[in-house]
């Protein structure tokens, strides 16, 4: 899975590309993992992703809980709707920030 | 639709997610609820492949077969792993959904989705076979 990350002024941007499923989650959430500092500021944009399986929900809730332990933000941007049905159907989408464009997301995080 | 036979890797899923999807279209259902067969079937081959041929060798297969009637579009996922059935894993509840996602057990949300994502999941042992099937019924306007 390709994940692409660019730093713009102290907020980090991370776009996966492409399905996120039981093969490419591990490494969805070790790239995004591996960019939570402490107090870090991060967007995930979620504009490239069609699809999400439950196994990119639990790394979701793995991202979650390191980013709160860490004290870091992580605001989401651009999700599709399927995807949303699923976060809600699960009861994530309470505990995430979500954004429509990255624009908002990257001011939200800033 | 002609039956397809791939290798049970995880490598399978994406090939899998195009059948249901092209079954789908094919039966003429509409985007929303193709995704959620799409989903259905992702994760129940994930759990397949990944807990039901966990010791099994290179040469185990996974199959999808898709079957169209008036009534409903019908995709079976066979395989010959040991005997499971996701509909007696527990899964979780209304509360457990509410509940934060700091206390969250994992695990148990892909059975969850995949059999709220369908109109009937069935699962049945034939032989040496498990059959997983998903039922998604036809809308007539």
């Amino acid at each position: 899975m390709q994940v692409e990350v660019r730093d713009d002024d102290g907020v980090v941007l991370i776009e996966p590309v492409g399905d996120i499923d039981g093969k490419t989650a591990p490494e969805f959430q070790q790239q995004v993992l591996e960019r939570l500092r402490p107090e870090a500021r991060i967007v995930l944009n979620l504009a490239r992703v069609a699809f999400m399986s439950s196994a990119g929900l639990r790394s979701m809730l793995l991202i979650y809980r390191e980013a709160k332990s860490m004290d870091a933000r992580v605001v989401l941007a651009e999700i599709n709707r399927d995807i949303r049905n699923s976060m809600s159907a699960t009861g994530f989408l309470p505990f995430f920030k979500v954004c429509d464009s990255v624009q908002d997301a990257m001011q939200d995080a800033g | 639709m002609d039956k397809l036979s791939l290798p049970a890797v995880l490598d399978s899923l994406a090939e899998l997610r195009r059948y249901a999807r092209n079954a789908a279209a094919s039966a003429g259902i509409d985007e929303d609820r193709s995704y959620q067969l799409q989903l259905a079937v992702d994760e129940i081959a994930t759990n397949i492949i990944s807990y039901g041929y966990k010791d099994a060798g290179p040469t185990a297969e996974i199959a999808i077969r898709a079957e169209i009637t008036d009534d409903a579009l019908v995709v079976t996922l066979e395989d010959e792993a040991p005997a499971f059935d996701p509909r007696l894993r527990q899964m979780p509840n209304a509360e457990d959904l509410a509940r934060p996602l700091e206390d969250r057990r994992i695990g148990g949300l892909g059975i969850y989705l995949a059999t709220q994502g369908v109109d009937r999941f069935d699962y049945r042992r034939e032989g040496r076979r498990n059959l997983n099937i998903f039922e998604v019924r036809m809308r007539h306007e």
